[in-house]
């Protein structure tokens, strides 16, 4: 079992720290084999950042991404940069305030930086609580595990908030808003005319 | 209990682990990490950390703390590696060991800073001027970063001469598990068995002089100049020929080879790369096995020295050597000299890592 998990944001969001905290607590304390990477432009603020993670519980070749299997996504940019990343069946966890245009038929809207917001007054964390929705969705990692990571993997004095924020992202908020169905199927209308496009020239 | 670590933290522990207590560095993306983390580290081990005014000043401070007896390195990236190589050479001429850490990036010039790139191989090898023996060693995995930064020590001890540790962003930023090791094979300098009186620090009875350490009452003269033994400059065409010669046959390639070689016994095909490009030809291999193709693997550990006499054995048996590198065409050259069959490459220099996709869809057109 191989699967891919790509973590996309603006720099600034906590992306590179979230794909830090997946694979530490997939690799050291849930025991699997990962690797994970992250890509970056020269501006830190702003500009696309990337995050990958690739958990396995066999040895590890190809250390990149190819084909995401889940993608958290906290920026409209950073989804259109990289949609093409994420399979067409993949799950996708995005960022309702951030993120408001996809084409993945599995896509759940959650108002992530929004309840942050409501309970703490700072969007900081929101990464901290995408990782509790991703656990919650895939159960990929187990919550002890990322539990310990985040005590591990975050500045001394704010590892509390971290958790709180954790379990915030852990329990249901709200309902999770899938696209819209008439939406979904305009969409697939147009992948199908861009790939038909790309198969002509 | 293991550890998740990057690349660049890898070489940091491997170097603590090998006694390496002084680092004299420039910071330059993408090995910062490196000067940061020993800058963290190295004053609580009673190491020293210096952070110099540029990366030829920073290889000057490893060179003389080198010479005192006190293993060193330092790190740096492409435009850093420029500016190095006046040093790397008067590290080969003076016979001064230490290491050197490349984190390769897109070049020329400033190039693309955090962005990958295997440029830099051919300058790890000749990118000093005259001729000079130099080891470089290529990691593709965070256990490699590790356990070859120890290797490297060993190798500039035991030979006198700077050794080069080719790394790349991909591996720089990549975090892999890994379980550091509990006992490290440290193989320390030759001391001189002569008095201080008696010691010649150019001994040619030696290939490799043992080197003594200034502040143990041994004095003696370094110069990048050529030198006799006495390590005063000379030009006597005799003397100099002796030192030619036992400069570029001190390093004997056959101990310092090291390869990794994979389902070569039935294979016509084989895919050759280096370094953090290696991993997409290994999942390139066993995808191409998949499908039935005989295909091997070839990945050169020590690069330089180049195992030639090796590639031209394996590659009898084969049809084609595909040479995967992300730049322009470099070590295919060697390839094309060594191989004694078909040799193709598969290489790009865009600041995107080759894709096993790519490599497999060459080789299956």
């Amino acid at each position: 079992m191989r699967k891919e998990v790509i973590l996309v944001g603006s720099g600034g969001q906590g992306t590179l720290l979230g794909g830090h905290i997946l694979a530490e607590a997939a690799g050291i304390f849930d025991g699997y084999n990962v690797s994970n990477s992250g890509r970056y432009g020269a501006a830190a603020r702003g500009d696309v950042t990337v995050s990958e993670v690739v958990i396995s519980d066999e040895e590890i070749d190809y250390p990149k991404v190819t084909k995401a299997d889940y993608m958290i996504c906290l920026s409209q940019i950073g989804y259109d940069k990289y949609k093409n990343v994420l399979k067409k069946n993949g799950i996708l966890i995005a960022d309702s305030f951030y993120v408001y245009r996809t084409e993945h038929k599995n896509t759940h809207f959650i108002p992530l930086s929004e309840v942050v917001r409501e309970k703490t007054g700072s969007e900081v964390g929101t990464n901290i609580a995408a990782l509790g929705a991703f656990v919650r969705i895939t159960k990929m990692v187990s919550k002890e595990a990322i539990r310990k990571a985040v005590k591990e993997k975050t500045p001394k004095g704010t590892e509390d908030f971290n958790l709180t924020i954790f379990d915030i992202g852990l329990g249901k908020i709200k309902e999770d808003v899938k696209v819209d169905e008439r939406e979904q199927d305009l969409q697939e209308e147009y992948i199908s005319i861009l790939e038909a496009d790309i198969q002509q020239r | 209990m293991p550890l998740l670590l990057s690349g660049n933290e890898a070489i940091v522990e491997g170097a603590l682990a090998s006694g390496c207590r002084m680092f004299g560095g420039y910071p330059i993306t993408p090995s910062s990490d490196i000067a940061e983390k020993m800058s963290l580290r190295l004053p609580k081990m009673g190491g020293k950390f210096i952070q110099m005014e540029d990366e030829i000043a920073s290889l000057g401070a490893c060179l003389g703390s080198s010479l005192t007896g006190i293993r060193s390195m330092t790190a740096t990236s492409g435009p850093g590696f420029s500016l190095m190589q006046e040093h790397i050479g008067f590290a080969a001429m003076a016979e001064i060991p230490c290491v050197i850490v490349n984190v390769q990036r897109g070049g020329p010039s400033t190039g693309l800073p955090t962005y990958p790139s295997q440029g830099d191989v051919m300058q790890s090898r000749w990118g000093t001027h005259g001729d000079h023996p130099i080891i470089v060693l290529v990691p593709f995995s965070i256990l490699e970063c590790y356990t070859l930064t120890i290797k490297a020590f060993n190798y500039s001890d035991k030979f006198r001469t700077p050794v080069i540790i080719l790394s790349d962003e991909i591996l720089a930023h990549l975090r892999e598990k890994i379980e550091l090791l509990k006992e490290i094979d440290v193989k320390v300098r030759n001391f001189p068995e002569v008095p201080p009186e008696e010691y010649l620090p150019f001994d040619s009875r030696y290939l490799v002089p043992p080197l003594a350490p200034y502040g143990k009452g041994y004095r003696f003269h370094i110069t990048g100049l050529v030198h006799d033994e006495t390590g005063f400059p000379t030009a006597d065409p005799e003397k100099v020929r002796s030192l030619q010669e036992r400069l570029a046959s001190k390093i004997p390639e056959e101990e310092v080879r090291d390869m990794d070689v994979r389902y070569m016994d039935d294979a016509r095909i084989c895919l050759f790369s280096i370094g953090s490009i290696a991993r997409s030809a290994l999942r390139a291999v066993l995808q191409l096995r998949k499908k039935n193709k005989k295909v091997g693997f070839i990945r050169p550990i020590t690069v330089w020295p180049f195992p030639y006499d090796e590639i031209k054995r394996l590659s009898r048996d084969l049809d084609v050597i595909y040479v995967c590198e992300m730049n322009m065409g470099q070590i295919v050259g060697e390839v094309e000299r060594a191989a004694e069959c078909d040799v193709r490459f598969i290489g790009k220099a865009d600041g995107t890592i080759i894709s096993p996709g790519e490599i497999l869809y060459r080789v299956m057109h």
